[in-house]
């Protein structure tokens, strides 16, 4: 079903040298509207770099990126955003001095947010923008549970909850495509299952395409329709969650090669 | 809602308290420590500006005494009496040495000198982080003082230009307080300001969240300067003087102090601290000068300075304006959405 849909998000021959070190290296994708498709490999193999240059947080070594039919492989993550890409972090990001509700109200700035002179001088149109960002931030919190936070500092609340507060701070932006770097990390099982709930919720009532980057396998299997492996900067194949298990470079990536076959 | 509306009318009442405060003291008390009020005031202005710059927005900047400069000599040389500018400055241009200017289109001017100043180095600048940004701004201060003493044809160099008129009352400075003060206060609690504070708490996550990080940081940069551009013109209006060394590293050190005192991001914070370090400076000059110990007063402060570090290390009132002053509306629907998602518990999410 979903080859029948739009093109979101192609990347072509991406690479991304750091100095000597090669990230990543000819690196493919193709995302079509809805797809919710999971990325994983070994430590290092180059996932989180791959959102970095899909974001535009760093620039690629060569290659290209395109996003609903524009070259995006050198904008900014901020007009990257403002097209409809957002994103979270492996190790959260929050604003942890504001509270949880005006990290979420920050994601909605960029749509109802109003300059300096309508700020400054308190022009009519900043009441309504506030209560326009009020309005939508109040229904994300509601959305993802946290309205018992509203205005608590993000750095005061539990771990699994900041978790959440990132990915309404995401879905704040309205977007169109959202990369979760990690969401289950260092969470426990009965988290993880309410996150894999929550993923599958909003991808349904936010009508999104998921790229989900994921150590824990339980999350990769349970949610994803199709899963790229990478390793060492180099993708190592595509396919369904089962496909994926019986893959034999998979299994090698993942736990070396068999005793006798190779070097040790 | 009641909360809401007993605000409303707390931020007028408080301006017009303030102005009775200002006319009953303009009647009261001697010249002296009117002018002690006064640079208390520009204190201010100074302190809670910068805080939009260093406290907002995350930028270390040691600047903030160049931009006083720019709009300082700017609107100096504007109001400068015709006959006098003959006199200091021949050199002058012809439409230069005609301008007689009154003080409020100078201060407007002197700001907007400021502000373009910003801009320019703004932009080369602003690329730098933390300590890196704090000495290219110092950096800037120095080049600027450099510069002044040079133009001699417009600043006379290194002598300054004094007899300026004494043009400064508790008025003017009253009123760019309350400016100063209810601008900050708008942005800080608008969309915009918290974008600011976005980019000062994670620059990665704000960006990727839509918020173009130069050009926030440069608008933070560039009204911070304007409103220390008005500062510097009042302060010259008030010391009827100035030279390229009115506005130093000492002064940018006081101020940063100001800041982190009242603690980053913090208006409130800001102003208390300018008050407060304003009457130690002034209590303790005359102390200095009884002694014969000069100095004593930077060892204070910077006493002080380093307790509160250790102490309260996000300063007075951290990130936080009183409670009392911001929205009562929000906490108490904070409180009922507060009880009733406890009923909803996790399943909420599921």
């Amino acid at each position: 079903m979903p080859t029948e849909n739009a093109l979101l998000l192609k990347v072509e021959g991406l690479g991304k040298h750091f100095g000597g070190v090669r990230a990543l290296e000819e690196y493919n994708l193709t995302l079509r509207d809805g797809e919710l498709m999971g990325l994983i490999g070994p430590n290092g193999a180059g996932k989180t770099t791959v959102f970095n240059l899909i974001t535009g947080v760093i620039r690629p070594t060569k290659g290209h990126v395109f996003f609903r039919g524009k070259d995006i492989t050198h904008s900014r993550p901020d007009q990257n955003a403002a097209l409809g890409m957002a994103r979270t972090f492996q190790n959260i990001r929050l604003f942890k001095q504001l509270s949880v509700i005006d990290n979420v109200k920050v994601g909605v700035h960029m749509h109802h947010g109003t300059g300096l002179w309508a700020t400054a001088l308190n022009l009519p149109n900043l009441r309504r923008s506030e209560q326009a960002i009020e309005e939508r931030a109040l229904e994300i919190l509601s959305a993802f549970g946290l309205m018992d936070y509203k205005e608590e500092l993000a750095e005061n609340l539990p771990y699994g909850d900041q978790r959440k507060v990132e990915l309404g701070r995401a879905l704040a932006t309205a977007p169109r495509l959202l990369l979760l770097d990690e969401p289950a990390a260092g969470m426990n099982p009965q988290e993880t299952g309410e996150i894999i709930r929550l993923i599958s919720r909003i991808r349904q009532e936010y009508d999104l395409t998921i790229l989900l980057v994921e150590h824990n396998m339980k999350v990769i299997m349970g949610a994803c329709e199709s899963i790229q492996v990478i390793d060492r900067g180099e993708v190592l194949c595509l396919g369904t969650p089962e496909e994926i298990q019986h893959d034999p470079r998979v299994i090698e990536a993942y736990l070396g090669k068999p005793k006798g076959e190779g070097h040790a | 809602m009641m909360g809401w509306n007993r605000l409303k009318w707390f931020f007028p009442m408080l301006i017009l308290a303030g102005a009775i405060l200002v006319f009953i003291l303009r009647s009261s008390v001697n010249d002296y420590i009117l002018s002690i009020i006064c640079f208390a005031g520009i204190n201010i202005i100074l302190a809670v500006s910068l805080n939009l710059t260093n406290g907002f927005t995350g930028l270390f900047s040691l600047g903030h005494p160049a931009f006083m400069a720019v709009g300082g000599y700017v609107a100096a040389i504007l109001t400068f009496p015709v006959t006098r500018k003959a006199m200091l400055l021949p050199a002058l241009p012809s439409w230069l040495a005609a301008q007689q200017w009154s003080l409020l289109p100078a201060l407007i001017l002197g700001g907007l000198c400021a502000t373009l100043a910003a801009f320019l180095i703004g932009f080369p600048v602003l690329r730098l982080k933390g300590h890196y940004l704090a000495v290219a701004t110092l950096g800037f201060l120095i080049i600027l003082q450099v510069l002044i003493t040079n133009l001699e044809s417009f600043t006379r160099g290194p002598l300054g230009l004094n007899g300026l008129p004494l043009l400064t009352n508790l008025w003017w400075v009253y009123l760019w307080v309350v400016i100063t003060i209810y601008v900050c206060w708008k942005v800080k609690h608008s969309s915009l300001g918290r974008s600011m504070l976005a980019i000062r708490e994670n620059e990665m996550a704000a960006e990727c969240l839509g918020i173009p990080l130069s050009r926030t940081r440069i608008m933070a940069f560039a009204l911070g300067a304007f409103f220390a551009g008005v500062a510097g013109c009042l302060w010259a209006h008030l010391v009827t003087a100035i030279t390229p060394t009115s506005f130093s590293v000492i002064m940018a050190f006081h101020l940063v102090v100001m800041v982190v005192v009242g603690g980053s991001g913090s208006i409130t914070g800001a102003t208390i601290a300018a008050l407060m370090l304003t009457s130690v400076v002034e209590i303790l000059s005359p102390l200095e000068e009884n002694l014969g110990a000069y100095g004593i007063s930077e060892i204070i402060i910077s006493i002080g300075l380093l307790l509160i570090l250790i102490y309260r290390p996000r300063g007075i009132f951290g990130t936080q304006e009183p409670a009392f002053l911001v929205k009562q509306r929000q906490r108490v629907s904070g409180e009922v959405g507060r009880s009733l998602s406890y009923q909803n518990g996790k399943g909420g999410t599921s």
